[in-house]
């Protein structure tokens, strides 16, 4: 028990943030993706999103390339193999600490002793 | 800055999996799904099957006809960055199976370079007129790694587009012989793939309108 406490604690703040767990999860489906494609589905609005990305950007989750297409101004943002990496690791200890069910045994010693568990 | 977000934001697994499909499904846009762009394709080999089985080509027509491979890049990749990545850019990762077919397509056009110069050498008493020919057709054969790296990234389009452009350096060098008896030749293994490649296309594209409906209706709830 403790150590799943344990485990839920050291959880990556980065990444799990909501609105940057959704960034993540985004660009873990893609190579690369453009700022203008992560907005619309995400719904975030441009100030928060570019917020967030900085976030990520600085803790070496993502990358991102300003270019332009034609005289306008385009971002396209790759989520890092560091990134990656994070990524899957929350999913995993999120997993972990979720995992445990109560066996029979421990379901009857909690119904008589409420306190020993 | 504003980086807060509304109180009650706490995306559900559900909604990050549905979100998580919907950027994968759009991503494959960029390089597996080509939707109408592989129905053209399809159609201009079945096109091209048809006229070469006419005897009575003339060399401008042959050409011409060698021309209308370029017609389909062309439009396909227009197609896909200009209609069916709607919202942006958004890229699938590369396949490895391309990098594989890549080396094999050039280790193929420079040991059929080097056969056909050879059997040339052998065989042919020397024509400048062949020999030109030779040259242009071998020259046309050598952009074909580059187009299969930067637009044949689907694998009916690998097929296709190889099929096309070969048929293609035949018909720009003047060998419209060599090139009818090589469409009579993969004549029905073209037009099996151009058929399926048809029908994906076709079903690719319909999936396409159904993406599109959704990516609309979370922007409008946003």
């Amino acid at each position: 028990m403790r150590a799943d406490i344990e485990n839920y604690m050291s959880l990556d703040r980065i990444v799990h943030e909501p609105a940057r767990l959704v960034i993540l999860t985004l660009l873990a489906e893609a190579d690369a993706m453009e700022f203008r494609f992560l907005e619309k589905v995400s719904g975030f609005t441009k100030g928060n999103l570019s917020g967030h990305i900085s976030k990520l950007e600085q803790a070496g989750y993502v990358e991102v390339v300003k270019f332009f297409r034609g005289k306008l101004p385009a971002t396209s943002l790759k989520i890092t193999a560091q990134g990656r990496k994070a990524l899957k690791q929350y999913r995993r200890q999120l997993n972990e600490a979720f995992r445990h069910k109560p066996t029979f045994l421990t379901a009857v010693k909690r119904r008589f002793h409420p306190m020993s568990s | 800055m504003d980086h807060t977000l509304p109180a009650d934001f706490q995306p559900s697994a559900e909604e990050l999996v549905s979100l998580q499909k919907l950027a994968h499904e759009y991503a494959t846009y960029s390089r597996d799904a080509v939707g109408l762009g592989h129905v053209f394709g399809g159609l201009l080999v079945f096109l091209l099957l048809w006229l070469l089985k006419r005897d009575s080509l003339a060399p401008w027509e042959g050409f011409l006809l060698g021309l209308t491979p370029l017609s389909w890049i062309i439009g396909k990749e227009y197609l896909r960055a200009n209609y069916y990545q709607f919202s942006g850019r958004v890229t699938q990762p590369p396949r490895r199976w391309h990098n594989l077919i890549l080396g094999i397509l050039a280790g193929l056009i420079a040991s059929g370079t080097a056969a056909t110069l050879l059997a040339y050498r052998l065989n042919q008493p020397f024509s400048w007129k062949l020999a030109l020919n030779t040259t242009v057709c071998i020259v046309l054969f050598f952009p074909m790694p580059f187009l299969t790296w930067r637009y044949f990234r689907a694998p009916y389009e690998f097929v296709t587009g190889v099929f096309l452009f070969s048929l293609s350096a035949f018909l720009l060098s003047g060998n419209l012989q060599i090139a009818t008896r090589f469409a009579n030749a993969s004549g029905i293994a073209a037009g099996l793939v151009a058929l399926v490649m048809v029908l994906a296309g076709y079903v690719e594209h319909m999936r396409f309108l159904k993406l599109r409906r959704k990516v609309r209706a979370l922007k409008e709830e946003a």
